[in-house]
């Protein structure tokens, strides 16, 4: 049966396998050159290659999954096999579990790459979110969910094009939705708070020298003293003349004045929050959301072999 | 693996386990009905023609029978064994669907190759030979075949199972003669030879009548008649009488009135005669003719109100039945090739 998932998903496998390996020849070629020179052309060749990073994973899962499901269902070839001698649970895994295993060992071989040039063109830390969503261990996570949700479209919508629209918005929802609400907390956030209550204080001053090198920051303002986010019901005040319509002068150019503090925030006790995720944090999201989604992925196959037992062709 | 049964018990009376069986199956599409309360068997070892017009339910009951769509209700048994669609496993039952499906891209031995994969008895050798013999180049591309290379594939994957049941959805639609009957041919001596049980659907019944020893006429979605083949000849008499003579007895299935004389096809195990008015017999007026199997058909499917599927025996019950068929309502007929669908 390894032989029929290979045969019927040959031209989507190959496909990836290219394209992978002209994502890991262009890193190679950018993430080199980037230690060396930095012209505007390398920038715009990074982006590109970043966009392929990016995309590669939904893409390529969304296709191949919705390959052993919907376009067997739209051309009736799963009246051909479903009538052989193995139940469609059977063949459902048969068919999926090479493609998924080959798809993912792709997706771990790149972002293996990826991971190499994130830190190559050295731009920002690897969890900020553009560059953690390429690297590490969670594109094979993105690979295997896409995955899933085609094969789950396919059990529902007959037309190839259609389930694999709806499969590709999903899984793009999914990712938006897990990396804004989801991925902060994956793990315990950091506060940051009363380093810049003095005078004097700027970014500068912060541990690490600065605002990149502290990870990456999620939320920051004003919020009353003792308290690491805003009351509840009340959002984050980004400048103390927002907040309740206390008079305070528009904190500006470097760094946070004196005058900000002994004006504004103290009679109003208040004090600024930085809340964000350390560098060090980066492998333990990458666990839980690479996770989540293969989890995800677990339980959309479960629903699809369910579906596809049920179903009526 | 055969089930040992052995060549030759072709045609047998009946009396042995059915090969399918359907009690009462029933199958609701929301844009309406493909089969109401349909009952029928086909012995084991018989090859059967299901025949009926577009929307009978034909596709629909083979589809079930190989566990590909669940019944709204009602209980099919399989060689035996009760189908569940989607649960049950049909190691000895092939199916061909009447769309041919086969993966366009892989090449016939791929095709071979898959099959075997995805079956525990398969015959190699067996499907090498038949494609061989059918003229089917084992290195093509499927989808670069013709419509009637691709039926002979989709028939020697089913074949190659060594199957004890056979489905057959149309297999012989949109071929042209030589095809036609190169494949009737070798379907025939390889399932004589391993004994395997045949249900095969058509619109064509001239294909089926020389081969055939069952016949099941299915008409909107209820099996109207299901005998053997011998039967169904030895039990239809067209009688051809004057305008004015009385009904004959026996189940008359249709009555055609023209100008000078009314034809009745006559369902009964005696040939009609000694019941007709003329009292010594037939009158000069009166004749009884052996229907075609076409004729048998036809009269079947247009019939005003479909009866049960035993022949009546008392004299006269649905003598009144057919009144009124005419030229108008014999158009409505679909008794052809429709051609192949996408």
């Amino acid at each position: 049966m390894t032989w029929v998932s290979w045969r019927l998903h040959r031209t989507q496998l190959l496909i990836i396998g290219t394209l992978a390996v002209l994502a890991a020849v262009a890193m190679a070629m950018t993430g080199v050159r980037s230690t060396s020179t930095s012209s505007l052309a390398v920038h715009d060749a990074q982006a590109l290659v970043w966009g392929l990073l990016f995309a590669l994973p939904v893409a390529s899962g969304v296709v191949v999954g919705v390959t052993v499901t919907a376009r067997e269902r739209e051309r009736f070839t799963n009246r051909l096999a479903w009538t052989q001698g193995i139940s469609r649970t059977r063949w459902l895994l048969a068919t999926l579990v090479p493609v998924a295993v080959a798809g993912s060992v792709a997706m771990a071989l790149i972002s293996s790459v990826a991971s190499w040039w994130v830190a190559a063109i050295g731009q920002a830390p690897r969890i900020y979110p553009n560059l953690f969503d390429v690297s590490g261990v969670v594109p094979v996570g993105y690979f295997l969910g896409s995955m899933a949700l085609g094969v789950l479209a396919g059990a529902v919508f007959r037309s190839e094009s259609f389930a694999g629209w709806v499969a590709g918005i999903g899984a793009v929802a999914a990712r938006i939705v897990v990396r804004t609400v989801v991925r902060p907390h994956l793990a315990p956030m950091v506060h940051l708070a009363p380093v810049l209550n003095g005078p004097g204080s700027t970014w500068s001053t912060v541990p690490g020298g600065g605002e990149p090198a502290l990870g990456w920051l999620l939320n920051q303002g004003w919020v009353p003293v003792g308290r690491t986010t805003p009351l509840p019901g009340h959002p984050w005040f980004s400048s103390l003349s927002a907040f309740n319509g206390y008079r305070c002068p528009v904190v500006t150019g470097s760094g946070f004045r004196n005058s900000v503090y002994s004006d504004c925030a103290d009679p109003a006790r208040l004090h600024f929050v930085v809340n964000y995720q350390p560098p060090s944090h980066y492998w333990l999201l990458q666990a839980g959301e690479a996770g989540i989604f293969v989890a995800a992925a677990a339980a959309a196959i479960g629903l699809a072999v369910f579906l596809l037992r049920r179903s009526s062709e | 693996m055969t089930d040992g049964q052995l060549p030759g018990t072709r045609g047998a009376p009946d009396g042995g386990a059915p090969a399918v069986e359907c009690r009462g199956l029933t199958k609701h599409y929301w844009r309406g009905d493909a089969l109401v309360d349909c009952s029928f068997s086909v012995p084991e070892g018989r090859l059967a023609a299901l025949v009926g017009p577009n929307g009978a339910g034909k596709s629909t009951f083979l589809r079930i029978a190989a566990g590909l769509t669940r019944p709204t209700s009602g209980d099919i048994d399989v060689l035996g064994e009760p189908i569940v669609s989607g649960r049950t496993v049909a190691t000895h039952v092939g199916y061909v669907d009447q769309v041919r499906p086969l993966y366009r891209r892989l090449r016939v031995d791929e095709h071979l190759r898959m099959a075997a994969a995805m079956n525990d008895v398969w015959d190699q050798a067996m499907a090498v030979r038949l494609l061989s013999q059918l003229e089917v180049p084992l290195r093509a591309r499927v989808g670069r075949l013709s419509v009637g290379q691709q039926a002979k594939v989709a028939v020697t994957l089913c074949l190659a199972t060594r199957p004890r049941l056979m489905l057959l959805d149309e297999p012989l639609a949109s071929l042209d003669p030589v095809a036609r009957t190169m494949l009737m041919r070798a379907l025939l001596a390889e399932v004589s030879e391993m004994g395997t049980t045949v249900v095969l659907s058509s619109h064509v019944i001239s294909d089926l009548d020389p081969v055939c020893d069952y016949l099941i006429i299915l008409r909107d979605g209820q099996a109207v008649l299901s005998e053997p083949m011998d039967d169904v000849r030895a039990g239809h008499h067209l009688v051809v009488a004057g305008r004015d003579a009385p009904s004959p007895p026996g189940d008359v299935v249709t009555e055609e009135r023209g100008a000078r004389q009314v034809r009745w096809m006559v369902r009964s195990h005696e040939p009609p005669i000694g019941g007709l008015g003329g009292g010594s017999g037939e009158g000069p007026d009166v004749e009884v003719l052996r229907p075609s199997l076409d004729e048998i058909v036809v009269a079947h499917l247009t019939r005003r109100h479909a009866s049960a599927t035993t022949p009546a025996d008392d004299g006269g019950v649905g003598a009144g039945g057919a009144d009124g068929v005419d030229g108008a309502g014999q158009r409505d007929l679909v008794i052809a090739d429709e051609g192949e669908r996408a």
